[in-house]
């Protein structure tokens, strides 16, 4: 009897059409702009990226994305970089990059539309690739391999002029309208300016349809009267660092809705102000532990930072935007987390107790510390350390008080004319240094 | 609120006293098994300090720390603190035991003594010291353990309200009366026990460990205390236990539900001569030679044949200062 087989290989519309709906667009962007940084990472391992930078453009009808960070060599491009899933001979890089899964420069590519041009060039080669989607995937053969339409081997080229340029057209109509507006692009560049701030506090220039990106990254107090906590150990080839403690305040008052937990992947911030039982509150998820955020925590900042040569090791899921909640790396490290946020929480209810009992001044002391911006560098430099405590905060020794009370509209209103005064907190205050002045 | 070193003098407490000797023999005991690997004592040092001189001398440990709440009178503490080696640390349990580093690195003894009825935040505590201690560690925490309340609802009632997210609605409210609460107590530390190392296992399965429960006494206090605690173990540790034979030799150890109560006859010193001259002496023994005991019962006998190891004996003296 002849053999039969029963067909499980996959389909190139699989690949085009499925893939893409796991990832949002302005994922897609992110993809690139870390492949583009993977690059940097590899020619400058010192992480000192002055000089290079990353330019995004888009708009309805194209998008295009071109760095000066070394290019992708030939034999990578022939042999991995365009491969559908990592080979296994792949082995672990020399830097800490984000490429892992073999798909993610592909299924953005796709995301966004069906004709692209990838140029690229390094010291010693130059390659080109076009490639019309919908007629690739229309060619049902077993050949799955993109032309290369040019290149050039044993090149001398200047390190300046290496990089590597990306060009999107025909677009997919979702994607060209969403492109076109501004609120997308200011999405695209908070979420950049988060996501990869620490490599642009290192000089990395990122520009987004002209803008200059900054990098926006956690700050701790640290200093001699409250010190950041920090852990630091080394899991399965992966660096961890854990950091916590009280941010400083963003004008007079903090945001809450920037007090959590961030969680970095190689540089790559994955999970930014988590106030979930994903970490180490209690939610409706998870009701054994923790406590429920509030605005008391607000002041709350937790960082955790993974770095390691085999990304693949580290705990993000498949778009990297994001962590895999079942990997044990970093359970293991939610467990380290929930004693370093208990240190964090008890000064934080210690603080509010005083300010609460006897306003002796060490909440207005701690609300005019300035923080210390996580950088790389920054982050080094602190010690580790589980040590923190209310004691040695000096507060002023004649500290400020609130006092607030309820008075009679028409009252008031009187003692404001009276007393030229702007506003009833003006009124208070005037009433109150009459009262000294004459009395005391 | 004062602590209770203000209203109690550690030194004299007759049962806080044979409890210390039998912490102390049980720690002896467990280093023979366990080799020679440096020891770390946390306490609660109050200002007699009295437990961290007896591991001290005991064992020669110079890593202590004690944990001392009452941050406002920091001077007094300092100035009691009888040995250079101790380290204060001010702060409750709960603010302090997560600022505590290095857990893995030695053999920790943790003896968190609190003046408290049974609370919420001690399992906070015993949380952060199963998360953290290595096997070989030891732990064990005493407590009050009367809950106000005329009947079992409304003991019931005061103990929801002190334990708060920790209740137990599968626990019957006919536990709730003096005799039976050192249970519901003990039911619930280890369920939170069990909750923290669960997770350890599946996080590391490479390093199993396990808790074996080492104490469980009741004694009165001034009030009904309980001391209960334990071991974690790996399977060698668990099995050089097994094998060591403890549970034969030391009446007070219990795996499991049996309590050990420290309950102390009052006799005079002759009285006690004379039962020390003459244990171990068997039931029908002290019927026939009844008058050599001069009235002592037997009850008396034996309740203090359970301790005279560890009997506390006072003498008045003169201290010139």
């Amino acid at each position: 009897m002849a053999e039969k087989k029963v067909k499980a290989n996959p389909t190139k519309e699989f690949f085009v059409n499925m893939l893409v709906r796991d990832i949002l667009l302005k994922q897609a962007i992110i993809e690139l702009i870390d492949n583009s940084i993977d690059g940097a990472r590899k020619i400058k391992g010192n992480n000192d990226f002055e000089g290079l930078s990353i330019e995004v453009n888009f708009s309805n009808q194209k998008f295009s994305i071109k760095d000066n960070c070394g290019g992708i060599p030939l034999d990578v491009a022939e042999n991995y970089a365009f491969r559908f899933g990592r080979p296994r001979s792949k082995k672990a890089e020399e830097a800490e990059t984000t490429g892992i899964f073999g798909i993610g420069m592909k299924r953005a590519l796709f995301k966004l539309g069906n004709f692209f041009t990838i140029k690229s060039k390094t010291k010693t080669t130059e390659f080109e690739i076009e490639l019309d989607v919908e007629k690739w995937v229309v060619d049902d053969s077993a050949n799955w391999d993109f032309e290369i339409a040019s290149y050039k081997e044993n090149m001398n080229n200047d390190i300046s002029e290496t990089g590597t340029f990306i060009e999107v057209t025909r677009l997919h109509d979702e994607i060209a309208n969403e492109l076109a507006t501004t609120s997308f692009e200011n999405e695209v560049i908070e979420h950049v300016q988060r996501r990869v701030g620490l490599d642009i506090a290192h000089g990395l220039s990122i520009i987004v349809n002209g803008k200059n990106l900054v990098g926006n990254n956690v700050a701790l107090i640290d200093n001699t009267e409250i010190q950041s906590i920090k852990e630091t150990y080394e899991d399965n080839g992966v660096n961890v660092k854990i950091l916590a403690g009280i941010a400083p305040r963003e004008g007079s008052k903090y945001k809450p809705e920037n007090a959590g937990w961030y969680i970095y992947c190689n540089g790559r911030l994955v999970i930014a102000a988590d106030r979930t039982s994903l970490t180490t509150w209690k939610d409706m998820e998870n009701k054994s532990s923790g406590v429920t955020f509030h605005n008391d925590y607000a002041g709350f900042r937790g960082i955790v930072y993974f770095t390691s040569k085999y990304p693949d090791r580290l705990p993000w899921n498949t778009t990297k935007t994001g962590l895999d909640e079942t990997s044990l790396l970093y359970l293991r490290a939610r467990e380290k987390m929930i004693e370093i946020f208990k240190i964090v929480k008890n000064i934080l209810d210690e603080i509010k107790k005083n300010t609460r009992d006897n306003d002796d001044g060490v909440e207005e002391k701690i609300s005019n510390m300035s923080g210390v911006e996580l950088t790389i560098e920054n982050v080094e430099a602190i010690k580790d350390n589980r040590e923190i405590s209310i004691k040695k905060i000096v507060a002023n020794p004649n500290p400020n008080v609130t006092i607030t009370y309820k008075k009679p509209k028409k009252e008031a209103d009187q003692l404001k004319e009276l007393l030229n005064a702007s506003s009833y907190k003006e009124v208070g205050e005037k009433t109150f240094e009459y009262y000294i002045d004459a009395e005391c | 609120m004062p602590g209770s070193d203000q209203t109690i003098n550690y030194q004299i407490r007759p049962s806080k006293s044979i409890e210390r000797k039998i912490l102390c023999e049980l720690v002896k005991e467990i280093q023979i098994l366990e080799g020679n690997r440096d020891l770390r004592y946390i306490g609660l040092g109050a200002k007699y300090f009295t437990d961290f001189l007896l591991i001290h001398n005991e064992f020669g440990v110079t890593d202590m720390i004690s944990i001392e709440s009452e941050i406002s009178r920091q001077v007094r503490y300092e100035f009691n603190k009888p040995l250079k080696c101790i380290q204060m640390r001010y702060g409750s349990t709960n603010d302090i035991l997560p600022q505590i580093s290095g857990f893995a690195e030695k053999t920790n003894v943790i003896w968190l003594d609190y003046d408290d009825v049974f609370s919420e935040y001690m399992l906070y505590d015993i949380e952060t010291i199963c998360r953290n201690i290595d096997t070989g560690s030891m732990f064990f925490i005493s407590c009050n353990y009367s809950f106000k309340g005329e009947n079992q609802s409304k003991k019931m009632e005061t103990f929801k309200e002190r334990i708060g997210n920790f209740f137990d609605e599968k626990i019957e409210k006919k536990m709730y009366t003096n005799k039976n609460i050192p249970f519901v107590i003990r039911r619930i530390m280890n369920t939170q026990i069990s909750r923290i190392i669960e997770k350890r296992n599946i996080l590391d399965p490479n390093d199993k460990v396990e808790y074996l429960q080492l104490l469980f006494l009741t004694y009165k206090d001034g009030a009904p205390m309980l001391t209960i605690g334990g071991i974690l173990v790996n399977q060698a540790l668990k099995e050089k236990i097994s094998k060591s034979n403890l549970n034969e030799k030391y009446k007070y150890i219990s795996s499991q539900e049996d309590i050990f109560n420290i309950d102390i006859p009052k006799l005079t010193n002759k009285e006690i001569q004379i039962i020390l001259k003459n244990i171990p002496v068997s039931k029908s023994e002290y019927e026939t030679r009844k008058d050599e005991f001069y009235g002592i019962t037997y009850d008396e006998i034996e309740k203090f044949e359970k301790i005279y190891r560890y009997y506390p004996y006072y003498a008045e003296g003169q201290f010139n200062t």
